[in-house]
């Protein structure tokens, strides 16, 4: 099972490969947990201003494919550095439900300082191009399909992530 | 929604106004206006690239903005920025 943020969950519920939404490729590969904060950044917030991914994530938590956690705090010393960071309260709940679910395998984001905090705390974190190359390491779809996804979601991704992707996929680096 | 506010210019951004003004043919409205929208269109890229730089979360940055988490994708999006 894998966490999922709020961008990387935006953009793969927008874009398309074959006429499939990113999202559903992703469903392939790993079932999708998120926080109750990233529920309501993206399916609360997002259906409110009447934006099509929020219905497309949203539909797929009703139908039981995205499960929704509630987190509780850490300890006082550990909410103490998160604060540090400049972490946010979605940030904040990110981490912990990281550290705190056993059966969560990883941390899908695009946030670089999200990312090393979660490194930082022992976690694993992937960026989205990141997951693709993983989803294809294990055979949830073909090098081809992956190629396919990380081109989709290029224009959202900063210069290069996608590329490094594609290169190691094509096996040429 | 658009929200019209009252401020005193400072001399040298007064004359640069009534410079471009007359130049322009425009308004002293529609001036201050252009400059008010530039220094934000700066903000956002200022606070883009420190979120590229891992300076900031997404969060942190949509909070310095006063958006939310998904409208602030929407700007980077229509502005053509990564997340």
């Amino acid at each position: 099972m894998m966490q999922w943020d709020a961008t990387s969950l935006i953009t793969c519920a927008k874009f398309q490969v074959d006429g499939r939404l990113v999202l559903d490729y992703a469903l392939d590969a790993a079932k999708i947990v998120m926080t109750q904060e990233v529920q309501q950044e993206t399916v609360e917030a997002g259906l409110t201003r009447g934006y099509p991914d929020a219905v497309e994530i949203k539909t797929r938590i009703d139908a039981g494919r995205i499960e929704v956690r509630a987190v509780a705090q850490l300890s006082d010393s550990f909410e103490e550095v998160l604060a540090l960071y400049g972490l946010q309260a979605g940030d904040k709940a990110v981490v912990r439900l990281s550290l705190q679910a056993p059966d969560v395998e990883a941390t899908v984001t695009d946030d670089r300082l999200l990312w090393i905090v979660l490194c930082r705390c022992g976690r694993e974190a992937l960026f989205l191009p990141d997951f693709v190359e993983k989803a294809v390491a294990d055979g949830a779809f073909d090098p081809v399909t992956g190629q396919k996804l990380l081109l989709a979601l290029r224009s959202r991704l900063p210069v290069g992530f996608v590329e490094h992707s594609l290169r190691r996929l094509e096996g040429v680096i | 929604m658009a929200v019209s506010v009252q401020t005193v210019l400072d001399d040298r951004i007064a004359q640069y106004v009534n410079r471009v003004k007359e130049q322009r043919h425009a308004t002293e409205a529609a001036v201050v206006q252009e400059l008010v929208e530039g220094g934000y269109e700066e903000v956002i890229r200022h606070l883009h690239a420190r979120y590229q730089r891992g300076e900031l979360t997404f969060r942190a940055v949509a909070a310095e903005l006063g958006l939310s988490v998904r409208e602030l994708y929407d700007l980077f999006e229509q502005k053509g920025l990564p997340t």
